[in-house]
């Protein structure tokens, strides 16, 4: 056979179907009238064959009645991580809302509601000048709003006295262990 | 229509083990023929599929849609074969694998239909068969799983690239280099 200037890799590319279309017809058309590039050709289609066609009978003589309870038992005995669920769980949750986001977005917006949060209660604290000052020595017992049963069980054993502060719009209960003390 | 592995995939991801059995079920031939084509023996190929595909569902939250799901099945069974491939020839440094014989028992059931062959016809059928054996043996784990993704899975030199994680140009080579020797040590047998 006389040699060929065509390189085998081009066979190769064309049995392979590696090339695309303009490059696959011109290499065609280049090797069709090639003795040996036709050779090589069948050659390769043979070897294919040959290999395929034995894993083939190969495969055929196996048998899988077991293979899927075999993996399902072993699969049950894997022991499954707690923060692996999690993470596909997270995954597969980013994974369907298409997270058109990334990392930093959350971390700000978790960063700003916690600002907020922390202003809005700040502004809602009484100041010291709102705030009722009770003496240290009067000794009160519970300060609660509108707590009826409280206050008529207390004033059984103590005095006790309810009014409303006017700057901080609170009721304040006011009991005394000491009757006769003054009242603030 | 069939469901796709990328649907079946996203069912695994959440734990659905009917997703996980339709996807074994799927693949489990392709699985088989590439382990029997690594390693040449049916105990260990079953096992190694079977090890793979455990190695599937427990990682499956790890799996990225990048790449498709054959391609990193198929790599898993590549790797796997390879580590069994190395502890069977450490062990058989002190002991011959019981279930492989020089003799190649297997081809003796290998012969697929026997009916109307002639005896002469099925010795020479069964020669032929060790002879192919015999050559995909010879060939290193690399050049074996090169051919066998290319010639018994119909991979595309890209997803071979991704399964074998090297370039598109070592898959030329070595698909050239297993072919060539195929070739030389075939002969008649092609
Ligand atoms: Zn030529």
């Amino acid at each position: 056979m006389a040699s060929c200037s065509h390189p085998s890799q081009l066979i190769s590319l064309v049995y392979d179907n590696e090339l695309d279309e303009a490059r696959r017809d011109e290499a065609t058309s280049q090797i069709a009238d090639c003795p040996e590039c036709a050779h090589r050709l069948q050659l390769l289609e043979r070897t294919h064959e040959t290999l395929s066609q034995t894993l083939d009978e190969e495969v055929a003589r196996v048998d899988f009645s077991d293979f899927w309870p075999r993996i399902e038992q072993g699969v049950a005995a894997q022991p499954v991580s707690l923060t692996s669920q999690w993470a596909s769980r997270f995954r597969l949750w980013r994974m369907q809302w298409h997270a058109p986001f990334s990392w930093h977005v959350p971390a700000w917006a978790t960063a700003v509601g916690l600002f907020l949060f922390t202003a809005a209660v700040s502004t809602q604290l009484p100041t010291s000048r709102g705030a009722v000052q009770i003496p240290a020595t009067k000794k009160p017992v519970r300060v609660a709003l509108n707590n009826q049963a409280q206050i008529e069980s207390l004033s059984a054993t103590s005095t006790v006295l309810v009014w409303n502060e006017p700057t901080s719009n609170a009721t304040v209960i006011w009991v005394d262990e000491m009757p006769g003390e003054e009242l603030p | 229509m069939a469901v796709s592995d990328w649907e079946l995939v996203r069912r695994c991801k959440q734990d659905d083990r009917q997703a996980f059995q339709e996807l074994v079920e799927r693949y489990q031939r392709k699985a088989v023929a590439i382990a029997l084509g690594m390693l040449h023996d049916r105990e260990d190929a079953l096992e190694v599929a079977q090890e793979a595909f455990t190695k599937v569902f427990t990682s499956i939250s790890k799996f990225k849609e990048e790449s498709s799901f054959y391609t990193w099945l198929y790599r898993i069974i590549v790797n796997l074969s390879i580590d069994r491939q190395r502890q069977r020839s450490r062990r058989s440094m002190f002991e011959r694998h019981p279930s492989r014989g020089d003799d190649d028992d297997d081809w003796v059931e290998s012969i697929p239909d026997t009916h109307g062959l002639d005896p002469s016809d099925l010795v020479a059928e069964r020669e032929r068969g060790q002879h192919i054996r015999a050559a995909i043996d010879e060939l290193t784990p690399a050049h074996k799983a090169v051919i066998l993704l290319r010639a018994v899975e119909g991979l595309s030199y890209e997803e071979i690239s991704q399964v074998l994680q090297c370039s598109r140009g070592t898959v030329m080579s070595r698909l050239h280099y297993a072919r060539k020797k195929l070739q030389k040590r075939l002969g008649h047998d092609l």
